[in-house]
């Protein structure tokens, strides 16, 4: 043990580096543009296309909150991009039988279902949340492609479903889910406690706080904004399609982490994650303006993910690396 | 009873508080007989130990003397295999750690059970936020500037002086932890604050500092149980001493009354042995 004297306060156990990563996502951000801007002024520096990459981020990020919750408590939800999907199929096929606004209202509902089996079987199972949710990523897709039958499945062309996909009104329920999550994880006892048990489970345990309640909620959570997420990008398309959302993801987990929340868990905010949904689609919009091919595109994102790992994890929480 | 011999008994008696003005003082805490075995392992028999308020017990005893043991039993991390735990005269099962918070117990253990990432006022009411609105449960609205004002007094009243502001108490000194440890024990009226080897990682001034809260619990009529293995602490702040010897009550004494050798003595088991 280090011994200290009574009077040094700080023993900060973070290095300069991880205090700097909650800005990270300003700085990418201000970076990509800066970039694509000299790249590709004419395309990339309009009115028009700013709103394209606003309009892009929204199901990103409404999915990416979600996930911020699951990764602040140290676990990760791979199959949000699947569970986009199957809701989406559902929803589609629901529309015809109790109509477009009820099948819209209907998709956070059905993602929330999802969410609490993994959670279920995360909690209750105790297996590795990154398991649980690697099955369901297989498990929801294959319902989905035998749910359509391989094929997209539309909703109805007018009324309220598909109103739902057209700008700004995804923007505006980005706008709602993310003052309702930052207030939720800023100032209600659910927040605190999420951010207790990323910091040490055992201890939160050891208190007495709802541990496995808390999970269970989270992951639910995640699972309704996939829902909500799907619902918005079928609304968007017109249509559910079964290969919705694939490595949708990866996209939303380097969001979360651009935006300054550490894998290791334990630190997150909102505002960083919808930061960082918007740096994934300017680099998208900035990819696709400047002609890059879309398997390349594809390659970078990979890169990304990563890179932002690399920069963000916080190694000192982290003793033996598998 | 001051002409008693010193060493009051050797075995299972037990001895009245040292301090406490009242005539005849009930205990907080009495331990009957109690037994905890582990397979085949008797970790703990036939122990009887009283607790009283504003009086601070040490308890001492070589590694695996059985001390972790009876303070688990108190606190609800282990349930006793034999024996009864009567807590202000009325018999008690603490079944779990959430129990033992309710009958005014309160343990700052080793680790001390703070969240490393929240900040002090957020550990002071962990699991017990104040909150405003409508919500119950999960949902509640918390009420952060009547945390960190509350934080403030209490800390104020304890004398204890940690830097403003919204650190995360992983940033703290281990003394400065272990002073919000204690802290959120008083905050919650604790009765009963069971110290696990409270200045095992501190500097010297530190100590210091935690030995003087010890004793400011004891003047606040709270009962202290201070386990350690340092006989100056003990000489320092303790009023009573039980001694554990192999799972045994090996002796119980009053530290006005005695002195390092006995003991040393006692913790070795040689108490009875010999004579000088």
């Amino acid at each position: 043990m280090e011994i200290d004297v009574v009077d040094v306060a700080a023993r900060p156990r973070l290095n300069a580096w991880e205090r700097l990563t909650p800005y990270i996502a300003y700085a990418a951000l201000v970076t990509l543009i800066v970039v694509f801007g000299v790249l590709a002024p004419k395309l990339f520096l309009t009115e028009r296309n700013f709103g394209v990459i606003l309009q892009n981020s929204a199901v990103q990020c409404v999915v990416a909150i979600g996930m911020t919750f699951v990764i602040i408590i140290g676990s990760i939800d791979l199959s949000v991009g699947s569970v986009m999907a199957l809701v989406g199929i559902v929803a589609a096929l629901a529309s015809t039988v109790v109509g477009g606004a009820m099948a819209f209202f209907l998709t956070p509902a059905i993602g929330a279902v999802l969410g609490l089996v993994n959670g279920a079987v995360f909690v209750y199972g105790y297996i590795p949340s990154f398991i649980v949710t690697l099955g369901m990523l297989s498990i929801a897709r294959g319902f989905t492609i035998i749910v359509s039958g391989g094929f997209p499945i539309d909703i109805p062309p007018t009324g309220l479903f598909p109103a739902v996909g057209i700008a700004p009104v995804p923007i505006l329920i980005v706008v709602g889910v993310a003052v309702v999550a930052s207030f939720v994880l800023l100032k209600t006892a659910f927040g605190r406690y999420t951010i207790a048990v990323g910091g040490d489970e055992d201890k939160a345990r050891m208190l007495g706080l709802p541990v496995d309640r808390l999970k269970l909620v989270i992951f639910t959570l995640s699972g309704a904004l996939a829902g909500l997420g799907g619902g918005i990008l079928t609304a968007e398309v017109g249509a559910g399609s079964p290969t919705m959302g694939i490595g949708f993801e990866l996209t939303a987990i380097s969001a979360v982490v651009i935006g300054g929340t550490p894998l290791t868990g334990g630190a997150g905010s909102i505002l960083g994650t919808v930061v960082g949904s918007l740096v994934m689609s300017t680099l998208a919009n900035g990819m696709i303006i400047l002609g890059i091919p879309t398997n390349v595109q594809i390659v970078l994102t990979g890169v990304v993910l990563v890179g932002a790992v690399l920069l963000s994890i916080q190694r000192s929480k982290i003793h033996i690396m598998k | 009873m001051a002409a008693e011999d010193p060493l009051v008994s050797a075995g299972n008696g037990r001895i009245s508080p040292a301090r406490g003005g009242d005539a005849t003082p009930v205990p907080f805490l009495e331990i009957g007989g109690l037994g905890k075995r582990f397979g085949s392992v008797q970790a703990l028999s036939d122990i009887n130990l009283d607790i009283y308020c504003g009086e601070v017990l040490g308890l001492l005893g070589d590694n695996g003397a059985g001390k972790s043991t009876l303070v688990k039993c108190i606190s609800g991390v282990h349930r006793p295999t034999v024996g009864t735990i009567r807590c202000e005269s009325r018999e008690v099962i603490i079944s779990s750690p959430v129990v033992a918070r309710s009958l005014g117990i309160e343990t700052v253990f080793q680790d001390l059970a703070l969240i490393p990432n929240l900040d002090a006022a957020a550990n002071l009411f962990i699991g017990r936020e104040l909150s405003w609105g409508p919500f119950r449960g999960l949902l509640r609205v918390m009420r952060d500037r009547a945390m960190e004002e509350d934080l403030r007094q209490c800390l104020q009243q304890l004398d204890i002086h940690i830097p403003a502001g919204r650190m995360r108490v992983d940033s703290f000194s281990g003394g400065q932890r272990q002073a919000i440890a204690i802290a959120r024990a008083v905050r919650w009226k604790a009765k009963l604050v069971i110290l696990d080897e409270p200045t095992a990682a501190l500097s010297v001034p530190e100590q210091r500092k935690v030995l003087s809260l010890t004793r400011q619990l004891a003047s606040d009529r709270i009962a202290v149980i201070y386990i350690t293995h340092n006989l100056l602490d003990v000489l320092a702040v303790t009023d009573r001493i039980a001694i554990l010897h192999r799972g045994k009550k090996a002796a119980e004494l009053r530290t006005k009354e005695t002195n390092e050798h006995e003991i040393v003595s006692a913790i070795m088991g040689t108490a009875g042995k010999s004579s000088s």
